[in-house]
């Protein structure tokens, strides 16, 4: 059963409310450092790690924009853990990014606490300065989205979090609640005995749960997952052959920004780049002999479809891929389409659980009998 | 420099499984092998069996050595095997062997197989217009063959040959042969091999449902089939095409099928006192896979007497044939079979709980046609001139199962030890290796010594220039259709080929001249050679590449007429010449791309860790430390002999376990390479093999101390097990078989008192919520107790209740003694247990039903008896942690392979010996002891060993860490060193699988020669021409 | 134009789909020239890079060859490529190359009239469906 405390605020005052908060949790001890985004000297959000109590006042947790995925931080932190404990506040993607990253030993969550903030979306990077510039605000920001209105004149909140369903992050420690939570209030939800310990030392006092919470998680995620299917059938159709594939990527430029971005491609260094794709110019003589004439770079599609193979299992829909890409490839649907697929033939959801083994990590002597469809 | 030493050279006759893995261990611990074998073929029985239980598949390859495995064949072993060291003469006869131990001379006759293998080209003109047809053995009769046959389907080369009785000579095959390699006048050659000594594995006759007697009143028709004849009926190879088993008469498919056991065994009165050991098996998963490849609808019955689990997994494999297949068991004595007109076939059997005669009708009846020892035990003691026992087989040593009595240098395993089953065969293989070396090393002898030459340097970064040579047969103008001019000239076409040379038979000597001759010249730096059997001359043409200064790693070699033999494109066209252009240039591609394969040598520490002092233990560690390895042997109590050694005064075969184990006590406490440690345990071991080092903790002291060792032998036995049932504790007069036989033997049981003794059978055994298994020993211990009870004392009435007595081999013998002695057998079945009451005055009564009179009897007995089973140790399951090796449900030693790999576990340096293993007798624990050695010997008897070239490396640069291919690894062979934070890979553990090479995404895991760059390479090649060669529409 | 012949890459295991290759080809079972084999060591090697690469150099049709599960040399690299298959024909399935195409199969060494069985539905299955999609994309288009 979830503790619940409630943090009131006057207009513009949320992230001082929620300052306090972290600023609490550092002095009681209830964590030695957070990561959490936080506003830029002059304009920009990015996740900042605060070592001191003094330091919280510039926190901006529900900033809609996310310029890298938060999971890649965490995998920095704590691959080679500093011991410290540590409070990481992150949106449900980067969460469930995490949940996977841990399975592949590349986030070690043994003293970190897990904090997960409501989303309502992000703005792409270059959306999100023209968003401030026209003053808008995490508290402004929450309130529109929650009365349905994310778009503004020239710009929406990225693709990928359009197609969203999942506004609230599972398996993390505590919650920083705001759907449903009301104007002027978010509640700080505490999930495990972890996140209820954290709460306690922070010197919040405990009280109701926000009551229209559940119904709006709830009315929110239908919507989306009504807009992600929509977008699946929509791309199914669009995108139905190799031909219409390798026109899609048509503007890549094999710069592997998309692989870079990915939470989940947690190689270090992509194998399309290591000598394995280094070849003599002899050799592309050949392949140019053999069609008569080649695209270069070449493997574009050699690259995104193995991509496919190896990370949709994984794949978490944040769409970083997308936002990375420096010619404006829409990768994000062609991935959340392919992962649709190949994660529900092993009934995997990447993130869903830390229990849940990777597909690939699993084999069993009685299964998937039909793809060769032999008997004995 | 020391005068050179004589290779140690061992003949085994018979290349039957036992045979084959006695070679490959002899071998692959540096010996020189004669392998010898009557029959065409290699493989024996094992050829034409392609399940075995208790997967219901062929594992056979696993068999072949996996820190050796490049000088051995990769492949499947139905095809042949190849080794270094081992010269294998097939269908050739052992004519007389004189001398003695240590320098025998060996008459050998090689038949004649009429067609010379060495100018055959394999492509079997001959065999299409060979106008003779006969019944072909391999399938058992059940196809037909010509008179010019390949023995074995699979085998390459192809080995054809003209059976004598059966050829004509017609002459149509010489007509057609390109290579004139038919000659209808050859003769038998007669060879003199001199070996110092000689492995008997000849295995035994099976019974032959044709030649004898009882067989006629069930032999009634064709579709009265053999076992084997069975399982030819459910080989790909045999007749088993189209997913449906058909009765060998009129083809209809078989739905109901019955096996009846005991054919030919267990027959006192024919002279055949034996069990088979291998039909009840054999039989059940025929009968399942009957089930499997039959169909739902095909129904398996086995008429049996008694269903003979005793193996390890056995009686768990019957249950699940039973339960989850579906399989009938009738317990009964078959009368016989009748034909009847309309094709089917009764059979007529009495039922036991009913006693009534039935007659039941089938489509197929299978025979489970047993082993026949005597007359290969006559012929081969003749032969080598051993004495036979009074069974009438090869006399052996006392305890040893091996040692050919009073012959040094002289040794048998397989079915001749007695009859044995596939794991106990391979185990028996390489005990008698085992005992074959420790004579050898007795003479001192020396092991092959490999050829120096200098490996010249591996040009990897210069480009790539690539030089192909072709072999040409001198007198054999070549596979027809194989155009040399034409392949030639495609090939110096290619890019990257520097030159093509076609060279006349370069596996003989003036092909090695012309090879150092043409490329020692040439610039080119990789060189890709075209031949007949790349394995056979693979370290022979490798040596010549050397030796003309490529480095052997730069050098491939190519199948020139596997392309021929695949049947790629009809041979007489020749159009398989451009294929194997491309063929070759797919190779060349894959050179290019070629890392340097040094072999890389791990150091050995040559110390052996033996764990439990019992006779397994003890027996295991004076086999090494005789050899001089030292050893360290641990046990966890005050005093050596385990269990067997301080319990068991006499077992019913003779032997005399406690005096055996203080005699073994004195020998081991005097070694000077013996190091015993009492009253520890080993805590916790890091390391693989030839480096392990072990956490010894001391119980009394609290002290710890390390020891170093390359390989460690789990020999931790077992102990009786324990009861509550049948009264157990509630009175003197219920007792266990243990208990009994310390009584009899210390006289505090007097025999004469004894009026009525009741044995009770599976106590708490075979029963699924108590020990599933069957504990092995049980039935001869009681029958040992039962026939010392009526010995001293024949009034006496002794009864022994059972499920089904388990007296496998020879051990028939002591049931059959016992029934002439008057023992009253009364079988019992678990859903009707019999009950033991103890009365007023402390005496049992025992209930139970008779199931001839089908009666509640009551008995009073003075004795209550209770085989309560054998029981692993507890420490097994820590020791298993420690060592990070599996254990069995119930808590035995699980070991890689339960047919194949018997000894070893998956992880190398490890291997498990005795009752750790599973119940066995005490021959059997010896004979597992024996070949533990010899496993550890094999690596402990080198400074260093040569680990394979091809293995997995890591690119630290480019890992993660992220285990996953530590985690997918088969053998064990990745860890994650915590201390320097990295993937280590044991070298000697890893098969080159590629498994974590697929596993690892940026290619940071990587098989040295199978990296991702040779095979897209090698895909590029093979698609050359295929891009728009034809496009759509 | 002549009839369409269909390029068949055949990754086949070493130890037990390659020998039933041989024994096809001694048996005198003569199966399509279409099989352009690869020799890997085991399924379980088979890198769906491999298969994806095949496929867009313009194979037809590829056939993965291996162990009955139980039989593999390496205990149980089949069964991991079983899992590898199923993940690979969902990706390439999206595009329009399925398991007509893509195929998996156990081959026992002593199965050589399988293979041969295999091999002549696989080439006929893929007259019928005729050149793979990707052919006529080309590689200006990759």
């Amino acid at each position: 059963m979830s503790k619940f405390a409630q943090l009131s605020f006057q207009k513009d005052g949320m992230n001082k409310e929620l300052a306090g908060f972290f600023q609490g949790m550092l002095e009681n001890g209830a964590v030695e450092a957070v990561l959490v985004p936080m506003a830029q000297a002059k304009q920009g959000v990015r996740l900042s790690l605060v070592t001191s109590a003094e330091h919280t006042a510039p926190v901006d947790p529900f900033a809609p924009i996310a310029a890298v995925s938060g999971a890649k931080i965490a995998s920095s932190l704590t691959a080679r853990p500093s011991g410290r404990k540590l409070a990481m506040v992150l949106r449900p993607c980067e969460i469930r990014a995490v949940v996977e990253l841990s399975k592949l030993k590349q986030v070690n969550l043994d003293d970190v606490l897990l904090m997960s903030v409501d989303c309502l979306g992000r703005y792409e990077n270059t959306d999100f300065a023209k968003f401030q510039e026209q003053g808008g605000t995490s508290e402004s920001f929450l309130e529109n989205a929650q009365a349905g209105k994310t778009v503004t004149a020239d710009f929406d909140i990225a693709g990928a979090c359009q197609i969203c369903e999942f506004p609230s992050a599972d398996n993390v420690d505590l919650r920083l609640a705001a759907i449903g939570a009301g104007n002027g209030s978010v509640f700080i939800e505490a999930v495990t005995s972890k996140g209820k310990q954290a709460l306690e030392k922070s010197g919040l006092q405990p009280g109701a749960a926000p009551a229209g919470r559940d119904e709006a998680v709830k009315k929110l995620t239908a919507a989306r997952t009504e807009a992600r299917d929509k977008k699946f059938s929509e791309l199914r159709k669009e995108v139905n052959s190799f031909e219409a594939l390798a026109d899609k990527l048509s503007a890549c430029i094999n710069c592997y920004n998309c692989r870079v971005a990915c939470p989940v491609c947690y190689c270090k260094e992509c194998v399309f780049v290591t000598d394995t794709f280094r070849h003599t110019g002899d050799q592309y003589m050949l392949w140019a002999d053999q069609s008569g004439a080649l695209k270069l770079p070449n493997d574009t599609l050699f690259y995104h479809l193995v991509r496919m193979t190896h990370m949709s299992l994984l794949c978490v829909g944040c769409g970083q891929c997308t936002s990375a890409c420096p010619n404006d490839i829409d990768l994000m649907p062609l991935f959340r389409t392919c992962a649709d697929k190949t994660q529900a033939r092993f009934s995997y959801q990447a993130g869903r659980s830390l229990e849940e083994e990777q597909p690939m990590a699993v084999f069993k002597s009685d299964e998937l009998m039909e793809v060769t469809g032999q008997v004995k | 420099m020391a005068e050179k030493k004589l290779t140690g050279t061992v003949l085994i006759a018979g290349a039957g499984i036992a045979g084959v893995k006695a070679a490959i261990e002899l071998a692959e611990s540096g010996y020189k092998v004669v392998l010898t074998d009557d029959s065409p073929q290699m493989g024996g029985i094992l050829a034409k069996l392609d399940y075995q239980f208790p997967t219901d598949h062929c594992g056979m390859c696993r068999m072949l050595p996996l820190v050796g495995r490049e000088y051995a064949s990769q492949y499947c072993m139905r095809k042949s095997l190849f080794h270094e060291n081992i010269e294998i003469l097939p269908f050739t006869e052992i004519t007389s062997v004189a001398g003695d131990a240590g320098n025998y001379k060996v008459e050998l006759l090689k038949k004649a197989r009429f067609i010379d293998p060495a100018i055959c080209n394999e492509m079997g003109e001959c065999l299409e217009v060979c106008p003779v047809e006969v019944e072909d053995e391999f399938n058992q009769g059940l196809t037909k063959r010509k008179a010019i046959y390949q023995p074995v389907p699979h085998n390459t080369p192809r080995m054809l040959l003209i059976d004598k009785e059966a050829c004509t000579r017609c002459g149509e095959c010489l007509k057609v042969c390109p290579t004139n390699a038919i000659n209808l006048d050859a003769q038998d050659i007669a060879e003199t091999r001199e070996v110092h000594a000689i492995i008997l594995a000849s295995g035994v006759k099976l019974y032959n449902i044709k030649e004898y007697e009882d067989a006629k009143s069930y032999a009634v028709s064709p579709d009265v089939v053999t076992s084997l004849a069975f399982e030819r009926m459910l080989s790909g190879s045999g007749t088993y095409q189209d997913g449906v088993i058909r009765r060998p008469s009129d083809g209809k498919p078989a739905k109901n099928i019955a096996w009846i056991q005991c054919m030919g065994s267990r027959n006192r009165r024919q002279g055949r006192d034996y069990c088979s050991s291998i039909c009840c098996m054999f039989a059940l998963k025929e009968a399942v896979l009957a089930k499997e490849k039959g169909g739902p609808e095909v129904d398996s019955t086995i008429f049996y007497m008694d269903m003979r689990t005793f193996g390890k997994g056995f009686q768990q494999y019957r249950d699940k044939a039973v339960d989850e297949h579906g399989v009938n068991l009738i317990r009964c004595r078959v009368q016989g079979v009748t034909a009847k007109p309309e094709g089917s076939l009764a059979i007529r059997y009495i039922d036991p709980e009913t006693n009534e005669f039935f007659v039941q009708d089938y489509d197929l009846v299978v025979m489970s046609t047993g082993q026949m020892p005597y007359e290969t035990h006559i012929k081969m003691a003749g032969l080598v001139n051993a004495p036979l026992d009074e069974r009438g087989l090869i006399a052996t040593e006392p305890a040893s199962k091996v040692k050919v009595e009073g012959k040094p240098g002289l040794f048998l395993c397989g079915s001749l030890m007695g009859l044995t089953d596939i794991s106990e065969a391979v185990s028996s293989g390489i005990a008698a290796a085992g005992e074959a070396t420790k004579f050898l090393t007795s003479l001192s002898l020396d092991k092959v010594q490999e050829e120096e030459i200098p490996e010249p340097t591996a040009h990897r970064r210069e480009m790539p220039l690539v030089s192909v040579a072709l072999c040409k047969c001198g007198e054999k103008p070549g596979a027809e259709g194989l155009d040399y001019e034409l392949l030639s000239a495609e090939l110096k076409r290619y890019r990257g080929v520097g030159a093509v040379q076609v060279i006349d038979s370069m596996c003989k000597a003036d092909g090695e001249a012309a090879l150092e001759d043409v490329f020692g010249k040439s610039q080119c730096n990789r060189l890709v050679i075209g031949a007949c059997h790349p394995f056979m001359y693979r370290r022979h043409l490798k040596n010549e590449a050397r030796k003309a200064g490529f480095n052997s790693s730069m050098v491939e070699i190519f199948d020139l007429f596997g392309m021929a033999r695949k049947g790629l494109g009809e041979p007489s066209t020749g159009d398989w010449t451009l294929r194997s252009a491309r063929e070759i240039k797919a190779d060349i591609e894959k050179l290019k791309f070629k890392p340097d394969l040094s072999v890389s040598t791990l150091p050995i520490n040559q110390t052996a860790l033996v764990i439990g002092g019992g006779l397994a233990g003890m027996h295991t560690a004076l086999s090494l430390a005789d050899r001089g390895v030292p050893v360290h042997l641990v046990e966890r109590a005050e005093h050596l002999g385990g269990y067997l050694g301080t319990q068991v005064e006499r077992t019913v075969d003779g032997l005399a376990p406690m005096a055996m184990a203080n005699d073994m006590k004195l020998k081991v406490f005097e070694h000077k390479n013996i190091n015993v440690h009492l009253n520890c345990e080993v805590e916790k071991t890091v390391g693989t093999l030839g480096s392990f080092e072990s956490k010894l903790h001391f119980k009394d002291s609290g002290e710890d101390t390390y020891l170093h060792h390359g390989a460690v032998i789990m020999a931790t036995g077992g102990h009786e097990g324990a009861t509550s049932e049948y009264g157990y504790g509630t009175s003197e007069a219920v007792l266990t078989q243990s208990a009994l036989c310390k009584g009899l033997t210390s006289g505090d049981i007097d025999p004469g008192e004894l009026e009525n003794v009741v044995m009770i059978q599976c106590v708490g055994s075979r029963e699924k919520n108590g020990r599933p298994y069957c504990s092995r020993i049980c039935c001869m211990g009681a029958i040992g107790n039962a026939l010392k009870i009526k010995e001293m004392n024949p009034e006496a009435r002794v009864f022994i209740l059972y499920r089904d007595i388990m007296t496998y081999g020879f051990y028939e013998q002591y049931y059959s003694q016992a029934r002439a002695a008057g023992v009253i057998f009364i079988n019992y079945s678990l859903d009707n247990k019999p009950q033991v009451e103890i009365d007023e005055d402390g005496k049992p009564v025992v209930k139970f039903t008779d199931p001839v009179l089908q009666e509640e009897m009551e008995l009073p007995a003075d004795l209550v008896v209770l085989s309560t089973g054998v029981e692993p140790e507890e420490s097994n399951l820590h020791l298993a942690q420690a060592f990070n090796i599996p254990v069995t449900g119930d808590w035995f030693f699980a070991e890689a392979d339960s047919k194949w790999r018997p000894i070893e576990f998956q992880k190398v340096g490890i291997y498990a010996a005795g009752t750790a293993h599973s119940p066995m007798p005490l021959r059997s624990v010896l004979l597992q002891a024996e070949a533990a050695a010899q496993k550890a010997y094999t690596y402990l008897s080198e400074r260093e060993v040569h680990t394979a070239a091809v293995t997995s490396l890591v690119k630290d640069a480019l890992c993660v860490r992220c285990l996953r291919c530590v985690r997918i690894c088969p053998f064990e062979a990745r860890s994650y060193n915590e201390a320097d934070k990295c993937i280590e890979i044991d070298a000697a553990a890893c098969q080159a699988c590629g498994m974590c090479a697929v596993e690892c995404q940026n290619n940071a895991a990587e098989v040295r020669g199978w990296s991702d760059k040779q095979l897209m390479a090698v895909i590029d090649a093979k698609l050359m021409d295929s891009w728009f060669s034809q496009t759509a529409g | 134009m002549s009839e369409f012949e269909p390029q068949i890459v055949a990754f086949f295991c070493n130890w037990c789909t390659f020998t039933a290759a041989d024994l096809a080809g001694t048996s005198r079972l003569s199966y399509p020239p279409n099989l352009k084999i690869i020799r890997v060591m085991c399924t379980g090697m088979v890198d769906p890079k491999y298969v994806t690469k095949a496929f867009l150099n313009g194979a037809d049709g590829v056939l993965i060859g291996g162990c009955w599960p139980g039989d593999c040399h390496y205990m149980n690299g089949n069964l991991k490529a079983r899992r590898r298959v199923a993940n690979l024909t969902e990706v390439l399935k999206q595009y329009g190359i399925d398991e007509q195409r893509f195929w998996l199969r156990w081959i026992a060494a002593s199965e050589g009239t399988m293979l041969k069985e295999v091999a002549d539905q696989m080439t006929a299955r893929l007259k019928e469906l005729g050149p793979s999609p990707l052919r006529t994309i080309g590689q200006m288009a990759m």
